[in-house]
């Protein structure tokens, strides 16, 4: 109460000190010689406002480019994923040059690639984070038909610093083809991983002692009979939503009908069930993934095919009233929207941590972010482009290695770039004039 | 309202020679942050390698909504975070606030505003070179502030008769000091003698009137040398009008019926004496009267002295409609936003302030968030209109409303900047319904970077009750403590989380240490564990090992050896842990005075023999130390044969 | 009771009074160190007299802006500042989240603050959570369980008791040239010697049979065997270091943790407090030993700054004026709390 107390009075204070300052202007003899100048700067810009408000533009000031981290080591190909820990302190890249690195944040805001490790004998399509709870694990994919997991392990050296190294935990060789994805599932589930591979064959790995990450058994094998390309875990911890898993394949065949099958764990029978295949998607798929759930009673589910699809999965919870009335839980469809805007087939999804804003790329070379309003419609409220390589972009690349490196980093070739909008239009409109009066 | 999205406005363009061959990849980082990249996801054949070695592989980092964290917005963010939470906490008390403590709660949101823009003009006087950036900033704060004013007039402070005129008369005055701007003019030029001579003396008198400033006028008027006290003197005449122009006031009890016989009666005179022809010798004093006599040809005139459609509204209405009410404005903001050119030329501080004049709240708040670039004034307005019943709770299928929909962006534009953390907490938990739920989402991102902050995190989820989240933090720092080899933090840990099954793991290895190296590392902490070592069977284990250690430093030799042969006894050591434990019996065998009697002596020989059975526990040891431990244990069972012996004698 | 409460745009985790030369004068200049930003500072602070009266519920207009600390100077700190003290009026040290312990200068002519030495690295892992300084002898404590105890002058730190707690110490505090008292995470009162050959503290003490954290200790600047500690559950507990382990008394003040706590130097019989709850409250008790062992000694809590809102990081007090800075971003600077 005390502290509104202060605002009030500084309100009032600043009340009278306008008042002042207009009064004195107006009609006392002597402001003349006051001198106020931060008086006369208010009633200025005032002034300015004033008169500018009858055709106010905004112009929002451009993103602001800012080359902001030197290199380190080298990936020596493409980058194929990245992820992110789950506070986004850390980040695993992995490329197709076999090799994995982690990067950590430090003090500065700067990226510091704090390992680099050859993790495969081919490209490496995937890395994912375990949840912190069980430790600073990772897990890759590869071409080369392996599934690994990495434990870090932190050794002070002799001058007190730390070195972080990942040590394999172990290699889960059981695929015939290449691996194509791998999950750690949701906490709440324990350690357990998922991986889909190109002979359309999905494993559940389980590590029963989540201090002993050398032991993995293999749970489960779920048949897609075609070519899988992603997998994704339901989040929701609501209770009874049992585990849930979608798969999705990238079978360039339309004839071979849905690409994208949600299986179920049920209690009754100990295994994962197939519940659902989404029949209105022939297209290859490239990716799917559900949105983190905050405690609706629906799940969202993005796949990325030749178009953007958003579902609502409703699941009807028998568990909640009668416990045995069937094997498992029957589960509704419902496309809420899809969208065509890339002209090209999509390649990736990610969603933001309240599963609001979905993140999503295509083939022509553009980003894009949807955001659902609270009426559930979904709307484009953003886009990130690649452009040509302009002129004073060559000249920040050209200045790129000689940014105080060391001889020894000249021939680094990964490096950041900020881009910082210092004040600006959010990329979200989550009220569209379309739905005027949706409010009431 | 409708327009064509302009979709360059959310756009962003990354620069990228990589691109051009390969499709750019992003992924979320956390709050309003992503990371992109060029990717494909074809692999590299063997015989035709992909050919980027000339172009240096890029990540770029994409961050927008940082705006929040200049000084001055930080200062708004936790000064106003106090003002939401009070807001909140009295919601909760009284079940909704008053209209009065709305007002105050909107007032204090005004300051707050208004100090942050009295902090920029500071520092936008303070530094040498034109800053651009303030600048903006300055237009921005004193933009909402604007804004904010006027709903707060129309939606929030609307007295109970309806009429807003008087406050928007107010409201002019305080933003648009125009009037105020050119009588600073008429008296600062000394080179046309007096006031009166500026060629501004008169766009003074007519904006003062336009703002219903009547005394000033008055002053003002006072200063013209023609200005004369007779009768008949069209000076003394507009004089008389000003002076007993009816101001109407709700406070005053004064009755609305009352004021308006008043004030036609005052309206009727302006007409009389203008068309009696008072004034027609001074046409300045006719612009004057004919302002008076709310003239809406002169007001179209005027618009080159004054502001804008809105600034003429409020001018119009006074001396035509003084006790015009919310509900009726909107009828006349058509007819001046056509004076100044229409639908088409409005801007879109515009676009928001006819929103509110057509006491339009979900279309001020839409515009608001589309044009102001901050998240911060449509929540917080969204917040407070919601307590007044202007923004209905529409609860929809997918479970959102406006209110709590502005607040989870609101947060995710903060969440980029791990300061904020508090700050995020505080809106989440007051953000409907679903707050729990986004709540548990946020805090696990919350970084741990300390012991300290963990203590913080875990605090506010146990006040929440989210109890899951207690729990997987303690993991976190248990685990985090494991990987720096830290086992008494992590014991601690699963205390405070009361993990026995970990406490287990940690206990064996605290065990096998001492086992391997004859020393205790964590004495100082298991030694001060108290009633907490009953919570594993290990550590309970661990806790009466180390009192055996104690009794055996203290000379009780009787004690200690009971309570070896007791933990011997009850199996409850682990197995590999029983060479350790045999081996503690040497030094007592070999006393003089004799510690176990016969039975207690076989009882340790069966376990000798136990131990030769399972062989397993040597498998691991290197041979030197398998031959050592087979020493050991001849040695062991020579002196416990001895004991026996020396028992069966006595 | 005049108060002053500002706005500083950084999170501030330690505040202090610069040393005055005598009792009698009045703090004027203090130093704020941030945590959790992106660029961590220590920051100077001047603040004029505060002769504001409260007058009929409102301020003096004059005195509130004469009263606003004023920024005088500031030097950039790479980490979180969770450890400051003013080592003398010149010298500030403070203990990084980075595991480094800075020597800052603050030079009074120029009224420059300049990073003098350094020693990086000596809590590799969790940071230093604390620093105090007994010139020429300055130490650091750890989440690391480590005590470093450094001389002004040598890079090498002069004694290490390594991992000598199994828990993260919270705080430190001299107790006279040659003893230190630490707090942990489970409820210990440690003290230490150190001149003593081995790394094992010479006692521990335990607050409660619960393993409740104690976050901060201060000793009673007149008798100097009472230790007076606060722990996460909110209580103040007493401690009497000539008798046995057990506390003395305990009295429940916050309903938080307690993040630090002050005895009045010239007038020990007040006890200053802040907590994560958001308020600021003042015990007095005249620590008669007796009275307190039997429970019958008369305390009486006042409240200086009622919950705020966000936690209360740190607290000050010299004279008569009190500092106190929150996770709010705000700085409040109170006269006459006694």
């Amino acid at each position: 109460m005390r502290l509104f107390q202060i605002f009030a009075f500084l309100f009032s204070v600043l009340v009278i000190k306008y008042k002042d300052a207009t009064d004195g202007i107006g009609f006392s003899s002597d402001e003349q010689n006051a001198g106020d100048a931060s008086a006369k700067l208010v009633l200025l810009l005032l002034c300015y406002l004033a008169n500018g408000f009858r055709r106010f533009s905004f112009t929002w000031p451009q993103f602001r480019v800012e080359l902001f981290s030197t290199h380190f080591h080298k990936h020596k190909d493409l980058i194929h994923d990245v992820s992110f820990d789950f506070f986004g302190k850390r980040m695993a890249t992995c490329s197709s040059d076999q090799s994995v690195k982690v990067w950590d944040l430090n003090e500065n805001e700067e990226w510091i690639c704090t390992s680099s490790w050859k993790t495969h004998s081919a490209s490496v399509w995937k890395v994912t984070w375990a949840h912190p709870e069980f430790g600073q694990v990772l897990a890759t994919c590869s071409f080369d038909r392996t599934v690994a997991v990495w434990e870090e392990s932190i050794v002070e050296n002799a001058s007190s610093q730390l070195n972080h190294i990942w040590i394999n935990k172990t290699n889960l060789v059981d695929s015939r083809t290449s691996v194509k994805d791998v999950k750690f599932s949701p906490k709440h589930l324990g350690l357990q991983l998922a991986s889909c591979s190109s002979n359309g064959v999905v494993r559940i790995y389980e590590a029963p002692d989540p201090m002993n990450l050398t032991h993995w058994s293999m749970q489960h094998e779920l048949l897609c009979k075609m070519s899988c390309s992603c997998i994704s875990w339901n989040p929701s911890t609501y209770r009874y939503h049992a585990p849930m898993l979608a798969v999705g394949c990238d079978d360039p065949s339309n004839s071979t009908g849905g690409k994208v099958f949600i299986f179920e764990f049920s209690y009754a029978l100990r295994d994962w069930v197939k519940i659902k295949m989404i029949m209105t998607i022939t297209d290859p798929v490239n990716n799917i993934a559900f949105a983190p759930n905050m405690g609706k009673k629906h799940h969202v589910l993005a796949i990325a095919s030749e178009k953007l699809y958003i579902y609502n999965l409703n699941p009807r919870l028998n568990g909640e009233h009668n416990q045995s009335s069937s094997e498992q839980s029957d589960i509704s469809l419902q496309e809420v929207a899809h969208f065509a805007d890339h002209n090209s087939k999509i390649t990736r999804l990610s969603w933001n941590d309240f599963g609001t804003i979905l993140l999503s790329t295509g083939d022509d070379g553009k980003v894009f972010l949807w955001m659902a309003n609270y009426m559930d419609i979904w709307k484009r409220v953003g886009t990130i482009k690649n452009d040509s390589l302009n002129p004073f972009e060559l000249e920040l690349v050209k200045n790129v290695p000689s940014s105080g490196e060391t001889s020894g980093q000249k021939s680094s070739r990964i490096s950041f770039k900020r881009f910082t909008q210092t004040r600006g239009p959010p990329p979200e409109k989550p009220l569209e004039p379309v739905y005027k009066g949706a409010y009431y | 309202m409708e327009e064509p999205d302009s979709d360059n406005a959310n756009e962003i363009v990354v620069y990228d020679p990589l691109m051009e061959h390969h499709a750019l990849h992003a992924h979320w980082q956390s709050g309003h942050s992503l990371m992109a990249f060029a990717s494909t996801d074809t692999l590299a054949s063997v015989d035709q390698p992909r050919d980027v070695s000339q172009h240096p592989i890029y990540l770029h980092e994409i961050h927008w909504n940082r705006e929040m964290h200049s000084p001055v917005a930080r200062k708004l963010v936790n000064e106003s975070r106090l003002v939401f939470v009070g807001v909140q906490q009295q919601a909760e008390i009284s079940g909704k606030p008053t209209k009065s403590q709305l007002l105050k709660f909107s007032r204090n949101y005004r300051s707050i505003l208004q100090s942050c823009f009295m902090e920029l003009r500071q520092k936008f006087e303070g530094s040498e070179e034109f800053d651009e950036e303030l600048e903006k900033q300055m237009q921005l704060y004193s933009m909402m502030e604007l804004i904010w004013s006027l709903c707060e007039i129309l939606f929030i402070e609307n007295s109970p008769d309806g009429t807003v005129l008087i406050q928007l008369v107010e409201w002019c005055k305080w933003h648009f000091p125009v009037a105020d701007d050119y009588v600073r003019l008429c008296y600062n030029a000394d080179d046309y003698g007096s006031p009166a001579q500026h060629p501004n003396y008169w766009p003074a008198i007519y904006t003062l009137a336009l703002q219903g400033r009547t005394s000033e006028v008055r002053e003002m008027l006072k200063l013209h040398p023609a200005f004369q006290t007779q009768e008949h003197d069209p000076f003394a005449s507009i004089d008389e009008l000003l002076r007993k122009m009816p101001i109407f006031s709700y406070h005053q009890s004064q009755s609305t019926n009352e004021f308006e016989m008043k004030w036609r009666h005052w309206h009727d005179e302006c007409v009389k004496r203008f068309y009696g022809g008072d004034f027609d010798t001074m046409p300045n004093l006719k612009t004057l009267s004919r302002i008076l006599c709310g003239d809406e040809g002169i007001i179209q005139e005027l618009t080159e002295l004054y502001g804008s459609w809105y600034q003429m509204l409020i001018s119009y209405l006074y001396f035509k409609n003084p006790t015009i009410s919310v509900s009726e404005l909107h009828y006349h903001t058509k007819a001046f936003i056509d004076i100044f050119g229409g639908q088409s030329e409005l801007g879109p501080l515009d676009r928001i302030l006819l929103a509110a004049f057509k006491f339009d709240v979900s279309q001020v708040i839409r515009e608001c968030c589309k044009h102001l670039g901050t998240w911060w004034l449509p929540t917080h307005l969204a917040d407070l209109l919601h307590y007044c019943d202007l923004v209905p709770l529409s609860i929809t299928e997918s479970g959102t409303n406006v209110r709590e929909h502005l607040i989870v962006e609101y947060t995710s534009s903060l969440s980029n900047f791990d300061s904020f953390w508090p700050v995020v907490v505080d809106y989440l938990s007051f953000c409907g319904s679903l707050s729990n739920h986004y709540l548990g989402l946020f805090v696990q991102r919350i970084p741990l970077s300390s012991e300290k902050k963990a203590a913080k995190v875990i605090r506010i989820c146990e006040k929440r009750g989210l109890l899951k989240e207690v729990e997987s933090i303690c993991r976190q720092m248990k685990m985090k403590s494991m990987q720096h080899n830290r086992l008494g933090t992590a014991l601690s840990w699963c205390i405070k989380a009361n993990d026995s099954s970990f406490a287990m793991i940690i206990a064996d290895k605290m065990l096998k240490e001492y086992a391997r190296t004859g020393l205790f590392s964590n004495i100082d902490l298991i030694d001060y564990l108290g009633s907490s070592v009953l919570m594993s069977e290990s550590l309970t284990f661990l806790g009466k090992y180390r009192d055996f250690h104690k009794l055996y430093a203290a000379e009780k030799f009787k004690d200690a050896g009971q309570l070896l042969l007791n933990l011997l006894m009850s199996r409850k050591a682990p197995l590999d842990f029983w060479p350790s434990l045999l081996m503690d019996c040497l030094p007592l065998l070999e006393r003089n005075n004799l510690i176990y009697d016969v039975e207690e002596t076989t009882g340790l020989l069966a376990c000798l023999n136990v131990l030769d059975q399972k062989q397993k526990i040597f498998d691991s040891m290197t041979e030197i130390e398998r031959e050592n431990q087979e020493k050991k244990m001849k040695h062991l069972r020579l002196a416990l044969t001895n004991n026996l012996a020396k028992a069966i004698v006595s | 009771m005049a108060e002053c409460l500002t706005y500083v745009s950084q999170k501030i985790h330690k505040i202090r009074w610069k040393p005055t030369s005598t009792t009698i004068q009045k703090s004027e200049t203090f130093a704020t160190g941030s945590y959790e930003d992106l660029a961590n500072s220590i920051t100077i602070w001047g603040v004029g007299h505060m002769t504001g009266v409260v007058n009929q519920d409102k301020f003096e207009v004059a005195d509130l802006e004469n009263s606003q600390p004023r920024r005088q100077c500031c030097c950039k700190i790479p980490g979180d500042v969770n450890g400051m003290e003013f080592a003398n009026s010149e010298i500030i040290v403070a203990g990084l989240s980075s595991g480094a312990v800075y020597l800052v200068r603050l030079e009074s002519q120029s009224q420059e603050l300049n990073v003098q030495f350094n020693w990086e690295n000596l809590h590799p892992y969790g940071g230093s959570t604390d620093i105090a300084a007994n010139l020429p002898e300055i130490v650091s404590v750890g989440e690391d369980g480590t005590i470093h105890i450094m001389r002004i002058d040598s890079k090498r730190p002069l004694r290490t008791f390594a991992h000598s707690d199994s828990c993260p110490i919270t705080q430190v505090q001299y107790l006279n040239t040659h003893e230190l008292c630490t707090t942990n995470t489970v409820g210990q009162l440690r003290i230490w010697d150190v001149r003593s050959p081995t790394d094992a503290p010479t006692r521990v003490m335990s607050s409660s049979e619960t393993l409740v954290a104690l976050r901060c200790v201060d000793q009673h600047p007149t008798q100097s065997y009472i230790l007076a500690s606060g722990g996460s559950d909110g209580c103040v507990t007493l401690f009497d270091i000539r008798k046995e382990c057990s506390p003395l008394t305990k009295l429940q003040i916050h309903d938080e943790d307690i993040w630090e706590l002050r005895f009045h130097r010239t007038s020990p019989s007040y006890i200053f407090s802040c907590s994560e709850d958001g308020s600021v409250r003042r015990l007095n008790s005249s620590f008669e030993m007796k009275a307190l062992s039997l429970g019958g000694s008369n305390i009486d809590v006042s409240e200086l700054v009622p919950k705020c809102g966000s936690s209360m990081n740190s607290l000050d007090v010299s004279g008569t004026r009190m500092l106190c800075a929150t996770d709010a971003e705000s700085v409040y600077v109170i006269d006459d709390v006694i």
